[in-house]
């Protein structure tokens, strides 16, 4: 079957897009513990910020991506400090309640765009040329990869075992001196300002959005990557991202249903491999890296 | 005089729509008693039993067939979530099971959805309804028997649990589950039994919402999960009592606000404004006791 | 004679709803000393222990440390004055290795503000980390995660944790808890040895014998009362303490 640069193009982008939200939840939920069930709202505080710096202020899309960042950065912050107040369960269905209130709020002010959403969201440029096709496709990979390493670097880092240590038990980081709130703060920010930069990506990707891209289904569906591939690696995130929007694409028929795929795949993961396919525990993660090792042995011939 | 009267028929139907969320609260509330988790997938079985209900009707044209496939089939699809998924899973970090209820829940809706349509579908019982006059008021006769049947039914799993032995045992359950087994309780068959009894209470919300609003459709259980969370905050987690009133209290206080302060916010916005207020203030429930 | 007090809680009553957990409770702790605080279960020996901790508010009363006030601040504060505690059950970070755990409990002393972003494999932590480790005997096991090591050792793992805090005093919730005897005369003479080393110690313990064989002082709570202090040799003759709680078995034998 002859695949269209353009079509191929798309797939690539929006699979880097949402890997880079997923990655996101892999750092709220996998690396903190802190459940986050409503992701798409991060990635919609990123799209309307960088919209909006765009269409209504005149600003680059460089500028707005930061923007973008920022913004979602904050919103994090803010749900993280609700989020010290609540019971895990509770936490869980507050984030979903946020993403409720990010998309009535998007719906109902004109500034968001209201019901018509925000269109002529303009293509980045670099060095006077417009960036479209393919080489917007290599841009987000490239700001995935970008991002990765960011996400490779906190768990080297002491914030990334303070994540750590939260997850395993909050009691026990208090009692070893870790201020909890300030971390959980900070899982949130971290993750949603993650989701941010998709949000960012796909708005000029697109060039028009409206609050119902940012609904609790896109959510669930961010989910599904984190979990389908594994909520404690990085490639789990991208590799989940790639399965969740290739499989519909593969199998026609499943673009009916794909509420369903979410759901279903997360059930049977949770069900039978909570660790997910590439996730830390993972067996298949495993034999990869043994697979690669032997092959890079195999290169430098020792 | 007539703001009166107007105020009261407020209140009725508020207490009319409280008691479908109180009645979907109870299984709620029951299994956060034993398990310590919220069931969410319990909206799943409310579609269930509103589908259940419709269809056993448009075949047989009997109410009490009606009702009793609603019971029957909300009962097995509880009993079946509690065997395959909380169960196994009582382990795991507390985060799996729920986000497995969760996507169980979305699941159940989206099959539905796509076995029965979309859209919603007028549910009726012939030679139901209509309104009883009294003076200047009129009471509508579903409403009226939402209520009736919702204070019934509660006052009789209060006294099932306080009086009978499975009863005991459930609470005995929920108090600590170690000393449960120790005292030889059989804990997956007192799961199983509230399961089956708070799962039924989904199957009788279901048909009063069914019958009060005239239709049934496969997002119904979206909003009515959201109150009965609401709820189980409202009267303290794990309380029957407590589910009652809280139930009650939430559908007058919504009916008033939307009847007088309507254009400041939409209905559905009321409950979680509510719901996150109250986590924050009080995280053991309004009516509930610190621990 | 003040300065020698390194912890103290003045008249600290707890309730939980209508119920009173404890009632004007005063401890003092001296500087290098082990002090026993001993009771019958729900003597309110661990509620204490988590008021000095932080985790929970007194309703009325003062904790001090070095005569500074440290009830009401939050547990990472008070871990971080130098108050190190484990816990009765033993929890920890399961999915950490014994390294990772010293290294969580470290950090906040290197770490502090904006320095989250520095690496947490910095040489002089890892150094310092091994150091602890060493002392409490679990060197053969660094690479090991937390949640795979048996009982024994994953209590010498809360120490090497509280010890990683570079306390000023110890709490130590019923340590021997669970363990064999053997396991428990183990962890007794680390205890000491840390003593002897001058860190003073406060041992929460339902095992009386351990307790008055590690002890310079006692304490004795009932109902949540302090029923008798003294030296450990006075408590367990003391007749009320025999009454309360040694019962006629520890008074005929």
């Amino acid at each position: 079957m002859p695949i269209s640069t353009g079509y191929a193009a798309t797939l690539l982008t929006v699979i880097a897009a949402y890997g880079i939200a997923a990655l996101g939840l892999n750092i709220t939920m996998g690396r903190a513990g802190q459940v986050n069930l409503g992701q798409a709202a991060f990635v919609g505080v990123g799209a309307m910020a960088s919209a909006i710096a765009t269409v209504r202020y005149s600003l680059s899309f460089w500028e707005a991506i930061i923007i973008a960042a920022l913004a979602s950065f904050l919103a994090g912050a803010a749900l993280g400090v609700v989020s010290i107040r609540l019971r895990e369960d509770f936490l869980a269905i507050t984030t979903i309640g946020f993403n409720f209130i990010v998309v009535y709020v998007f719906l109902y002010y004109k500034f968001f765009g209201g019901s018509y959403g925000i269109i002529g969201i303009p293509k980045p440029t670099l060095l006077g040329m417009r960036i479209t096709g393919f080489a917007y496709t290599i841009m987000s990979w490239t700001i995935l990869l970008l991002l990765a390493a960011l996400a490779l670097y906190i768990d080297k880092t002491w914030l990334g075992l303070a994540f750590e240590a939260l997850r395993d038990n909050e009691e026990v980081a208090e009692s070893v001196g870790i201020d909890v709130r300030k971390y959980k703060i900070l899982a949130f920010a971290i993750g949603a300002m993650y989701g941010g930069v998709a949000g960012s990506i796909l708005a000029h990707f697109k060039g028009y959005i409206v609050y119902s891209d940012f609904a609790f289904p896109y959510s669930i569906m961010i989910l599904s990557m984190s979990i389908v591939g594994g909520m404690d690696t990085i490639v789990g995130a991208i590799v989940g991202s790639a399965m969740i929007i290739l499989l519909p694409e593969i199998f026609r028929p499943l673009m009916e249903y794909r509420m369903i795929m979410y759901t279903a795949i997360i059930v049977l993961m949770l069900y039978f491999k909570p660790e997910g396919l590439l996730g830390r525990e993972s067996k298949w993660l495993i034999s990869l890296r043994r697979i690669l090792r032997a092959w890079s042995g195999g290169i430098r011939g020792d | 005089m007539g703001a009166l009267v107007e105020g009261l028929a407020h209140i009725i139907s508020g207490l009319a729509v409280g008691s479908i969320y109180a009645a979907m609260a109870l299984g709620l509330t029951l299994v956060y008693g034993l398990l310590k988790i919220l069931h969410i997938a319990h909206a799943g079985v409310f579609v269930v039993g509103a589908y259940a209900a419709y269809i056993a009707y448009s075949a047989t044209g009997n109410i009490a067939i009606a009702v009793l496939a609603s019971i029957a089939a909300t009962s097995v699809y509880g009993v079946i979530l509690a065997k395959s998924i909380y169960l196994p899973l009582m382990d795991k970090p507390r985060h799996i099971p729920l986000m497995l209820s969760i996507a169980i829940y979305l699941l159940t809706e989206e099959v539905v959805a796509n076995v029965f349509g979309h859209y919603p579908k007028g549910f009726r019982f012939h030679g139901f309804g209509g309104s009883l006059n009294w003076g200047v008021l009129r009471i509508d006769v579903t409403g009226l028997t939402a209520i009736l049947v919702t204070l019934a039914s509660t006052l009789a799993l209060w006294l099932l649990l306080k009086r009978t032995r499975i009863g005991i045992s459930s609470q005995a359950l929920s108090q600590d589950m170690e000393t449960a087994k120790a005292l030889g309780v059989n804990v997956p068959r007192v799961v199983y039994i509230n399961f089956a009894l708070g799962s039924a209470f989904a199957g009788i919300a279901a048909i009063m919402y069914g019958l009060y609003y005239g239709s049934i459709s496969p997002y119904m259980g979206d909003v009515v999960a959201y109150k009965a969370l609401v709820v189980i905050v409202l009267g303290g987690f794990g309380s029957v009592m407590g589910a009652l009133l809280g139930g009650l209290i939430l559908g007058v206080a919504e009916e008033l606000l939307t009847a007088y302060f309507s254009y400041i916010l939409p209905r559905e916005a009321y409950a979680f404004i509510v719901l996150i207020v109250l986590l924050i203030l009080r995280p053991q429930g309004l009516l509930g006791r610190r621990v | 004679m003040i300065n020698n007090i390194i912890l103290e809680t003045r008249n600290i009553t707890k309730y939980f709803g209508g119920i009173r957990a404890l009632n004007n409770v005063s401890i003092k702790i001296r500087k290098g000393s082990i002090t026993g605080i001993i009771g019958p279960n729900g003597a309110g020996k661990t509620t204490l222990f988590r008021v000095i901790a932080g985790f929970l508010k007194p309703t009325k009363g003062e904790v001090l440390l070095e005569s500074k006030r440290i009830d009401g601040k939050p547990p990472h504060i008070v871990a971080s004055m130098g108050v190190g505690f484990t816990f009765q059950v033993p929890q920890g970070f399961p999915s950490l290795s014994v390294l990772d755990n010293v290294i969580a409990a470290i950090g906040w002393r290197f770490y502090r503000g904006m320095g989250f972003i520095k690496r947490r494999t910095k040489s002089d932590i890892i150094g310092e980390a091994y150091k602890i480790i060493k002392k409490v005997g679990l060197e053969d096991y660094v690479e090991r995660k937390a949640g795979e090591l048996p009982l024994g050792l994953q209590k010498r793992l809360e120490i090497a944790r509280a010890l990683a805090l570079d306390p000023k005093i110890l709490m130590l919730d019923e340590p021997v808890a669970g363990m064999s005897a053997e396991e428990a005369m183990e962890l007794a003479g680390l205890v000491r040895e840390l003593n002897r080393g001058g860190l003073t110690v406060m041992l929460i313990e339902h095992n009386v014998p351990i307790a008055v064989e590690l002890s310079d002082y006692m304490y004795v709570l009932h109902y949540g009362e302090v029923l008798a202090e003294g030296k450990p040799e006075e408590v367990t003759s003391d007749r009320r303490v025999i009454e309360a709680y040694l019962g006629a078995g520890y008074a005929s034998g």
